[in-house]
């Protein structure tokens, strides 16, 4: 299950499995975000899951982001994000 | 395995390491038992079975390497919550324990290892694998058999290869990797359970959001591992995706060992050999200002990911180093016949240091009074540090009494908990070696004869569980070891009659409680109503008094009907020097141990008439008999007008010596007396005196129990006269 909701402000509130089932989905929220806000604010306080697949995806929106100088800011992100980043090698 | 009588050093290194093992073995494997999710506990078993697997095979022990190899495998198993801890497991664990030191025990020349029961117990193993396995209904043929586990096996490093190797992995998973259901987070994971790793994602393959496809794996990964498991582990780790990934393994840094002169390797090197950037490039950058990383960065050599993956592969080696370096500093492994010896020239040193000391005094000499102040320092502080040396915590001998009260538990059915205090209490190795024997018969009394049946204790008002309380800890120059249980205590006048009936002492005797207790240490003495597989070896509390009074040691015990039974030990802190007070009697030297040496007092003509020459002396208001050394070892020459007691203390009764002169403390270097004296009762030792002379090392318990018994003899025989 995956649900998002974009504000005027460029927040993007992602909602339920970040996960490799909905990452298609994911990646048209996020880049339909970055399309229309110049500073782009993630919320994942709703999030249930997230996979490694998410993070793949988020570096690829960052690389779009520096591309294009544009923001990208993660609020209220999970430990269980942390901890895949951790394990995933990605923290470094 | 023959027993030959040369066993190389290397074998001799792993004899004593797998002793070593074995005890920690055991004390881990009990502790588990208590916490059975305590994951460290499981790893330190593992770690324990998998060293003595390795260096058994090393130094040729096929069939310990072989044994233990199904122990470690379950214990992998336990490891990775395949297998849980059960009670099963811990017996059958400390029957693989015990198996394995018959093992080594056999190959000193010991008793045969009986093969059938090694196959019995890899039997259990097998069952208890193949049980999990069943229960979580693995299929096919995956299921853990006999088959399968030498299947692990063969996954395995190669037995016997146990260096610490640093790999280098980049492990580039194909873009479809998702899509066949792998997770390389797993893979990772697993990686880590290898060895100390540092892993490093690269995402340079990545690209912008729109021109991504989330669902290809475009990630890769750098990784620095160290292992001692051999780079077999590592490929194993991969087996399954073989098909879909890229993966290239380096070694860079063989058996764990840096050389001094080694430097780390620089970054620019390190990106230069996993081939992130070209030779030219780095030779350009080189001898500029700015870090290397920095300006390859700069100049789109390459991108910050791989400098970072370079920076961290660096770290992980650095850390490695220093991780070895510490453990090597830790601690050395020296042969204890090699600490005997420094014992001994030790002991030689404070002999001739004591004869210098003597000569110089004589001379009269400024100069040569320094200096011989200034070696009796030094010979001070080496002796101390080197007696220092041969210290060991008590707690090694504890964690066996823990293995000594659960088996006794259940051959007796009795619910018994050992607690322990101040196991880092240390004394010396020698002391502590021949303390386990009585220790181990103390425990063993306490166990069957004091601590009653759960429902005894239960109808008694007491909690079923039955606790034997085990403590050790300082006291001046001594050590007190407690053993406490909370049993039924010592019963006076089954005791007494006990006594009588073995004709230890007459009906009419009139005994102090302490006197009682006492009794229970008197050879031939048991009042087990019957033997069990526990009591009934054939040692009594006798040889337990008796080991404890040849390490200079005292043993005292305390009772209370109902509520329990204490008795303490009392040991000197070593065995190789102590400190004496010497005194002389005519021509002769004799040393008194210091430790229980209470104070001197004079002893004149009249002292000796008031008192009708009975051999009591008043002092200071309070009656001490005393014994006259030269009456008892029939010293020539008539007594000088003013003698001197020595009054000592020994098991709460103050005895005094009379001896010409005393003169005064000496660094007392104990030397064994020769098999001709061994009968000499009263005398426990000698010592060479500065001037080459020998002093004879007094042994007081065994004295005043010795002139006890001549007294209560000869006042016998005067009665019946």
């Amino acid at each position: 299950m995956f649900s998002h909701k974009l504000d005027k402000s460029g927040e993007l509130a992602l909602e339920g499995d970040l996960t490799l089932q909905n990452i298609k989905d994911v990646k048209d929220a996020l880049l339909n975000a970055i399309n229309k806000a110049s500073a782009v604010t993630l919320n994942l306080s709703r999030v249930a899951d997230v996979d490694f697949s998410f993070l793949q995806l988020l570096r690829a929106a960052q690389k779009s982001c520096e591309i294009r100088e544009k923001t990208l800011t993660l609020e209220n992100v999970p430990k269980r994000y942390q901890e895949l980043a951790d394990e995933s090698g990605f923290a470094h | 395995m023959s027993s030959d009588e040369g066993l190389d050093k290397g074998r001799e290194i792993f004899i004593e390491e797998a002793q070593e093992l074995l005890t920690e073995l055991e004390s881990a494997l009990l502790e588990l038992e208590e916490n059975p999710a305590d994951t460290e506990l499981v790893g330190r078993v593992f770690r324990a079975m998998h060293t003595i697997k390795g260096s058994g095979a090393m130094f040729g022990y096929d069939d310990i390497a072989k044994f233990t190899h199904e122990v470690e495998t379950t214990f992998d198993m336990v490891r990775n919550g395949e297998i849980p801890v059960t009670t099963n497991l811990i017996n059958l664990t400390l029957m693989a324990r015990d198996q394995i030191r018959t093992m080594i025990e056999a190959s000193q020349g010991g008793p045969q290892v009986d093969e059938a029961r090694s196959k019995e117990i890899i039997s259990g193993f097998k069952l208890v694998m193949a049980k999990d396995s069943d229960e979580k209904e693995v299929a096919s043929a995956e299921s853990v058999t006999a088959t399968d586990t030498s299947t692990t096996a063969q996954k395995e490093a190669p037995i016997g290869r146990v260096s610490i190797v640093t790999y280098r992995v980049r492990f580039r998973p194909a873009p479809e990797l998702f899509a066949t259901g792998t997770n390389p987070i797993l893979l990772l994971n697993e990686l880590r359970e290898v060895g100390k790793a540092t892993i490093v994602a690269q995402t340079d393959a990545i690209p912008t959001l729109e021109d991504f496809d989330p669902e290809t794996c475009l990630t890769y990964w750098d990784i620095v591992i160290t292992t001692d498991k051999g780079i077999d582990a590592i490929k194993d780790v991969f087996i399954f995706v073989e098909d879909l990934c890229e993966v290239k393994i380096e070694t860079i840094d063989e058996g764990g060992v840096f050389d001094e002169d080694e430097r780390h390797l620089k970054l620019g090197e390190i990106l230069l050999s996993r081939g992130d950037v070209r030779l030219d490039d780095l030779k350009g950058v080189l001898g500029k200002q700015k870090k290397v990383g920095q300006i390859l960065v700069e100049l789109g050599i390459t991108d910050e990911s791989h400098v970072t993956s370079a920076l961290a592969e660096q770290k992980h080696i650095k850390e490695v180093k220093e991780q070895k370096q510490k453990t090597d500093a830790a601690s050395i492994r020296v042969p204890s016949e090699k600490l005997d010896k420094l014992v001994d020239l030790v002991g030689e040193l404070v002999t001739v240091q004591a004869r210098l000391s003597q000569t110089v005094t004589d001379f009269s000499d400024g100069v040569l009074m320094s200096i011989s102040e200034e070696v009796e320092r030094l010979t001070w502080e080496l002796r101390d540090n080197t007696m220092s040396i041969r210290m060991l915590p008590i707690g090694s001998t504890f964690s066996k009494f823990k293995r000594l009260l659960r088996d006794l538990s259940a051959d007796l059915g009795k619910e018994v908990n050992l607690t322990t205090d101040g196991a880092d209490t240390e004394l010396d190795k020698t002391v502590i070696e021949k303390l386990n024997d009585p220790l181990v018969h103390i425990i063993r009394n306490s166990v069957d004869h004091g601590i009653e049946q759960p429902d005894v204790r239960v109808a008694a008002g007491k909690s079923r569980y039955g606790t034997v309380h085990l403590t050790a800890g300082h006291s001046g120059a001594n050590v007190l070891i407690q053993i406490q249980d909370d049993g039924k205590g010592l019963d006076k006048d089954v005791l007494f009659a006990k006594a009588v009936e073995k004709g230890i002492i007459q009906p009419d005797a009139e005994l102090s409680e302490k006197e009682i207790f006492s009794l229970i240490f008197a050879p031939g003495f048991s009042t087990a109503q019957k033997l069990t597989s526990v009591s009934g070896r054939g040692v009594g509390m006798d040889v337990v008094k008796r080991n404890i009074e040849a390490l200079r040691g005292t043993v005292d015990i305390k009772s209370t009907l109902g509520v329990g039974t204490t008795i303490t030990l009392k040991l000197p802190l070593t065995l190789a020097i102590i400190d004496g007070l010497l005194v002389k009697v005519a021509d002769d030297f004799f040393v008194i141990p210091l430790s229980v040496v209470q104070e001197c007092v004079e002893l004149t003509k009249e002292d000796i008439a008031r008192m009708h020459n009975r051999h009591i002396s008043n002092v200071r208001g309070a009656i001490v008999p005393y014994i006259v050394v030269r009456e008892h070892f029939l010293v020539d020459g008539p007594r000088p007008e003013v003698e001197q007691i020595v009054v000592t203390e020994v098991e709460d009764k103050r005895v005094g010596f009379v001896v010409d002169y005393v003169i005064g403390e000496h660094q007392t270097v104990i030397k064994t007396l020769g098999r001709i004296y061994r009968d000499v009762e009263g005398i426990s030792g000698a010592t060479i005196l500065g001037d080459g002379t020998v002093a004879l090392i007094m042994d007081i318990p065994k004295l005043v129990s010795v002139v006890e018994k001549i007294e209560s003899s000869s006042y016998e025989t005067a009665l019946s006269a």
